[in-house]
Formats: C-alpha cells, sequence, structure tokens
C-alpha cells in the first residue's frame, strides 16, 4: 500500500506508458491524454497529502483518469464523441486483464522498428501520417486521395501486419 | 480471434482481423479500432465494437492495439520515400488542430538538388567562378547589401543570393527565399548572416543580429542549421527567431521544435513552440518561456515527454516569463532541475488575481545526491487564507530560500513557510541535493489571467554542462 509521495511517486513512474496508454484508449486525443496523465500525478500528490491510503495505484490512477476525462467532457461539451459507459467499462476490463500484455509495450516498441521497416513506403508513410503527425483521417484521406473508408481499412491491415509481426518476434525471443 | 499460446504462455499478436460479427458485412475489429482510435465511431459502431469487446479475446486484441499505438506516436519517426511524400502537399499535411509538440519528423521532402544557374551573372566579377544561386531576395530597406567576393552590392528585390554570400541589412529587414521551396528567413535590423547550402543541407551563419526563419520540411538527413559561434540550432521545419544578445545567442521557437546545441560543450536542448533558449558561454542552455506574447503555458515539455523528474538542468540564473491567460492551470517550468547548494534561491514574481484558493506553487521533487535518498515531496505555497499571506490583487514576489538543513518561502519579504528538508538531504556539503523545480500556479477559476514573470535561481555552485532527457 502506497502512503506517501516518495514510494507513490516512483511506483507511477513505473506505470507511466500503461497509464498513458490507457488515457489514450479513453480519450482517443493524445494532448488530453497527457494533460489527464500530469493531473492524475497532482490528484496522487494531493490524496497522499490527505493521508489517502492507495492500495492498487494503477487501478487508481486509470478510475481518477476516468473520471478526469468525463470531468473535461462535460466542461468542454465536446462535439468529439464521447464513449458510453459501457464501452469505458469494457476498456477498464481490458486493462484490468491485461498485465501480462502491459509488461510487454517496452518489448513491443523495440519490435516495432524491425518490423516496421518491413513495411512499404506507403504504408510507412500512412503510419507517419498518423501517428507521428497526429492528422486525423479526413486530412490524411485529402492528402493521400484515398476515401476515408480507404485510409481505416489501409490502417487496420498495416497495423494487423505489424502485431503479426511483432507478435512472431517476440515469441522468437522467448527463451 | 487472438488467443493465448498454450505451448509458450505467451500472447499471441496475430488474428483479430476478420470481422465482428462473422458475416462478412461488417468492419474488421481492427478498423473499428481505428476508427475508435481517431474517435470516429457512429453510435452504432460503437454498440458493435462494444458488443465485440465483450468477448475477452477481442479485449485483447484491443489491448495489443492500443499498445501499438503509444509505441507508434513514441516511435522515431519514419522515412517516407521523397516520390511518395512529395506527392503531398505541404499545406494539406497542416490539421487545424496540429498537434501542440510536433515530434521530429523526417517529413515530407522536397527536391534537394539545386540545379545550377547560368542566367546572366551581371554582379559578378567575370574572373570568380559563380556559387550556385540558392536564394532570392524578396524583400529589401535601403541599404542592404550583399556581400560577395569582396564586393558589396546593394540587395534588392528579386536578386539572387548565392551559396556563401553574406547578407547585412541596415535600418530595416532584409528577406530572402529559398529557392525551390516555401523556405523564408527575414534579417532584423542590422543583421549579418551569410547564407550557404550543401550535401548536408542548409546553413545560416549568423554574425549579429537576428534571423526569423519560416523552414519548409528539409529532407531527411539535410536539416537548415543556424549559428552563431556560441550555438548552433538545427531544424526540420517550423518557425523560428535566432538571435545574438550579449547572454549568449538566443532561439524562440513560434511553433514546431528547434534543436538547440551550444558549441563550447555539445550541451543540447529541444526548445518546442512558445519558448526559447538562450546558449552563453557556460550554463547549460535553459528553456524559457517566449515573452508575453506567448500564448502557450511555458512547461509543458516536461510533463508531455514523461520528464517528470529532470528534463534539463537551469543555469546559475534564469529567467522566464509566462503569460497563461487561456490555460486553466498553467504550469510553470516543470521538472527543471538545479544542484540544491547552500544559499541556492529561487524566486520569481506573479500578478493576478489573488482570491482564497485562487492560486498555488508546488516544488515536486528533491534529490539527495546519495543513491538512493531520492525523496519526492510537493511543496506548496498556496493563498488559500489571504488573511494568512495578506495578498492583495498585484504583483507579488516569491521567493525560496534553501538553507542547509531547510528551505524557507517568502512573500514580498514576508515569510510564509519554514521546512526541514527529509533525512537524508541537505544543501551543501558532500551530500547535497537536486531540486526538481514543478512551479504550478493553479487558479480554481477558469480562464484567469495570471502571469508569472522573472523566474530567478541563483546557485553558488557551478551547474554541470549536461541536459538530461527523460524521454522513453
Amino acid at each position: 500500500m502506497l502512503a506517501n509521495l516518495k514510494l507513490a511517486g516512483a511506483a507511477f513512474l513505473d506505470i507511466r506508458e500503461r497509464l498513458y496508454a490507457y488515457l489514450l484508449a479513453v480519450v482517443r486525443d493524445r494532448s488530453l491524454a497527457e494533460d489527464l496523465f500530469q493531473e492524475v500525478y497532482v490528484a496522487l500528490a494531493d490524496a497522499l497529502e490527505r493521508g489517502e491510503v492507495i492500495a492498487d495505484l494503477e487501478a487508481w490512477c486509470r478510475g481518477v483518469g476516468r473520471n478526469l476525462a468525463l470531468k473535461h467532457w462535460r466542461e468542454q461539451r465536446t462535439s468529439k464523441t464521447v464513449p458510453g459507459d459501457r464501452l469505458l467499462d469494457l476498456i477498464d476490463r481490458a486493462f484490468d486483464e491485461g498485465d501480462e500484455r502491459l509488461e510487454r509495450i517496452g518489448l513491443m516498441k523495440d519490435a516495432l522498428s524491425g518490423c516496421r521497416a518491413q513495411l512499404q513506403a506507403p504504408a510507412r508513410e500512412l503510419l507517419e501520417l498518423r501517428y507521428q503527425r497526429d492528422l486525423p483521417i479526413a486530412d490524411i484521406s485529402a492528402a493521400t486521395r484515398r476515401t476515408p473508408r480507404g485510409v481505416i481499412t489501409a490502417l487496420a491491415r498495416i497495423r494487423d501486419q505489424l502485431l503479426d509481426c511483432i507478435g512472431r518476434r517476440l515469441a522468437e525471443a522467448q527463451p | 480471434m487472438s488467443a493465448e499460446d498454450p505451448a509458450r504462455g505467451a500472447p499471441s499478436f496475430g488474428n483479430g482481423k476478420g470481422d465482428v460479427d462473422g458475416s462478412g458485412q461488417a468492419e474488421s475489429l481492427s478498423e473499428l479500432i481505428v476508427k475508435h482510435q481517431a474517435g470516429e465511431l457512429t453510435p452504432a459502431e460503437e454498440l458493435a465494437f462494444a458488443a465485440a469487446l465483450d468477448d475477452p479475446a477481442n479485449r485483447r486484441r484491443f489491448l495489443d492495439h492500443t499498445l501499438l499505438s503509444v509505441a507508434l506516436i513514441r516511435a522515431p519517426a519514419a522515412t517516407a520515400t521523397a516520390a511518395a511524400a512529395a506527392a503531398i502537399p505541404i499545406a494539406s499535411l497542416i490539421p487545424s488542430h496540429a498537434p501542440r509538440w510536433p515530434w521530429w519528423t523526417a517529413g515530407a521532402a522536397i527536391a534537394a538538388s539545386l540545379a545550377v544557374a547560368v542566367g546572366a551573372m551581371v554582379l559578378a566579377k567575370p574572373s570568380v567562378p559563380l556559387a550556385p544561386a540558392i536564394a532570392v531576395i524578396s524583400d529589401a530597406a535601403p541599404g542592404a547589401l550583399v556581400h560577395r567576393g569582396g564586393d558589396d552590392i546593394p540587395a534588392s528585390p528579386g536578386m539572387e543570393v548565392r551559396d556563401g554570400d553574406a547578407l547585412a541589412s541596415s535600418g530595416g529587414v532584409l528577406a530572402v527565399r529559398w529557392n525551390h521551396e516555401d523556405t523564408t528567413i527575414e534579417l532584423g535590423a542590422d543583421s549579418l548572416a551569410t547564407l550557404r547550402e550543401g550535401g548536408s543541407g542548409k546553413r545560416i551563419e549568423l554574425g549579429s543580429g537576428a534571423v526569423t526563419a519560416e523552414v519548409a520540411k528539409q529532407p531527411p538527413g539535410k536539416p537548415l542549421k543556424v549559428v552563431a559561434s556560441e550555438a548552433e540550432a538545427t531544424v526540420i521545419g517550423t518557425r523560428f527567431t535566432f538571435s545574438r544578445e550579449p547572454a549568449g545567442a538566443r532561439l524562440a521557437v513560434e511553433h514546431g521544435l528547434v534543436g538547440l546545441l551550444r558549441l563550447a560543450d555539445g550541451a543540447t536542448v529541444e526548445v518546442p513552440a512558445g519558448r526559447s533558449a538562450i546558449a552563453g558561454s557556460v550554463a547549460s542552455p535553459a528553456v524559457h518561456g517566449a515573452g508575453k506574447s506567448a500564448s502557450a503555458p511555458i512547461a509543458w515539455a516536461g510533463w508531455r515527454r514523461f520528464g517528470m523528474l529532470p528534463v534539463w538542468q537551469l543555469p546559475t540564473r534564469a529567467e522566464i516569463d509566462a503569460d497563461d491567460t487561456a490555460a486553466h492551470d498553467a504550469m510553470l517550468a516543470t521538472s527543471e532541475a538545479i544542484d540544491l547548494a547552500r544559499g541556492a534561491e529561487l524566486s520569481f514574481s506573479f500578478t493576478g488575481p489573488v482570491t482564497a484558493q485562487s492560486w498555488r506553487i508546488d516544488v515536486l521533487a528533491l534529490d539527495s545526491l546519495e543513491p538512493g535518498a531520492r525523496e519526492a515531496v510537493a511543496w506548496e505555497v498556496e493563498a488559500r487564507d489571504p488573511a494568512r499571506v495578506d495578498l492583495a490583487a498585484g504583483t507579488h514576489r516569491v521567493r525560496f530560500l534553501f538553507a542547509e538543513h531547510e528551505w524557507r518561502a517568502l512573500v514580498d519579504d514576508e515569510p510564509v513557510a519554514r521546512f526541514r528538508y527529509a533525512d537524508g538531504i541537505s544543501a551543501g556539503g558532500s551530500t547535497g541535493g537536486r531540486l526538481h523545480l514543478g512551479l504550478r500556479a493553479t487558479s480554481r477559476d477558469r480562464a484567469v489571467p495570471l502571469s508569472i514573470d522573472a523566474l530567478v535561481v541563483t546557485s553558488p555552485v557551478a551547474m554541470p554542462a549536461e541536459v538530461h532527457d527523460s524521454a522513453p
């Protein structure tokens, strides 16, 4: 159990990528996910200052992150689609169940570079537009002269290829 | 759908690509995930997506995709082929909601090969081989000159600029547009800069004054560099101003991200939009707010790069200006770090409405230099009780004084707080600490005009010339 910020700070850093992944899955906006990430840390500091004892830091942070996201959406009255409670619950469940997978994010990153290099240039370009430049589907569609549906389908296929490749590499790397 | 491999007990990353309902009509799970991540699921699709996630195997697949997205976001940019990238108009790649922190991207390649001009070279000496034309002057105030081959040639709009030409502005601006791309540079008054272009990219050597540049995406491996005797800025594509000042070479970035290298010791720092950096001759380059016109908070970078702990080291003295009138929660100077020494002092002034619970300042963490003796604490000076610190609206000066075993906070020279360091940490002697500053001005009212300026850190110890980067 965490009862002081010294321990919690180190533990928080250990789960930062997993927490960021969760926030990204919920809000689907990397800037907002990063804003919420730091707000979760501040909330953690406040909670510990109040003397709150936290048994499961990761679950606690995810819960706070979800509430902060809901609060953000309420305040912003954003036009972006807000996921319903059922979907949010299922996202929570995926993360609750996925401890083993979540621990492999570093290995995934390592394997990704080799897998990405195997892709054709247009596929790499599409990934760059979506994930490095953070362009919305509509902008990628306009820039690449594909239909939005075509962009989505292409991205889905590329991602499936990458996950297949990453899976193979991780399996080969296992003793 | 994916399943654990019982033979290995390892998660499978394959499969899960089929249609959600098995009918062959619905979009695949992967497509729904892509749409979900893009925030583009229709209500009906969200229902289908949620139904799919009832299946544990699909939840695992969803998790894999989420982690893949994080890995893709964190990965260095891929290099698009020149042909593919060139087909994409640069302007079309700039979204209306462009990310606030574009990473270094080896984006659209612009044809880098420059044709050697063979036009009439009226102003050049016939006996001197002409260097290639690399740019053209688009605006020149009276008195501006081009130094070429020992001659001073009056600059005028339309005049070619050749590799190695030195441009001298006088009382007004001198603007140049690079050939074959949308890169423009503008010399401020009384500035001197030499322009070069070669196999390693473009180079602007700033002798004096200031240069503002709007740089198109540069070809991979061929960045534009702006060089002064103190520092070198490497640019992929952005808008920035690079100037020489008494304190050193100053880089202010309007958008994009520029790497600044201090030539004296190789220290580097990445300067994001809305911030600036000065590379002097002694301390590490420090990132500052880019002045009161900056619209962005000045210290998001540390957080955005997951820099909970040190990202940059402050020099012995740093001044930060910020005016964040839009954000409801201005994070200031987050993750800066200094070596803590007896006598060190952090001070700044702030101006803004002071109401109950209107603002607070946190200092996030303190490390001992002794291994394992880290103390992560949140120090707070909070105006929750105006009577306690008696703050009227206006400008106030806050100071943190670091003594050997304690630190004190003063507001307008009145002590408001006094704390002892945690065990194992002291300022001075052989076990000095390292202070990670995370100043956070929090307004309970949204969109409160609050400015914090003149953040000054002084420390009697010499700062090592290094820049930390805690990015994963």
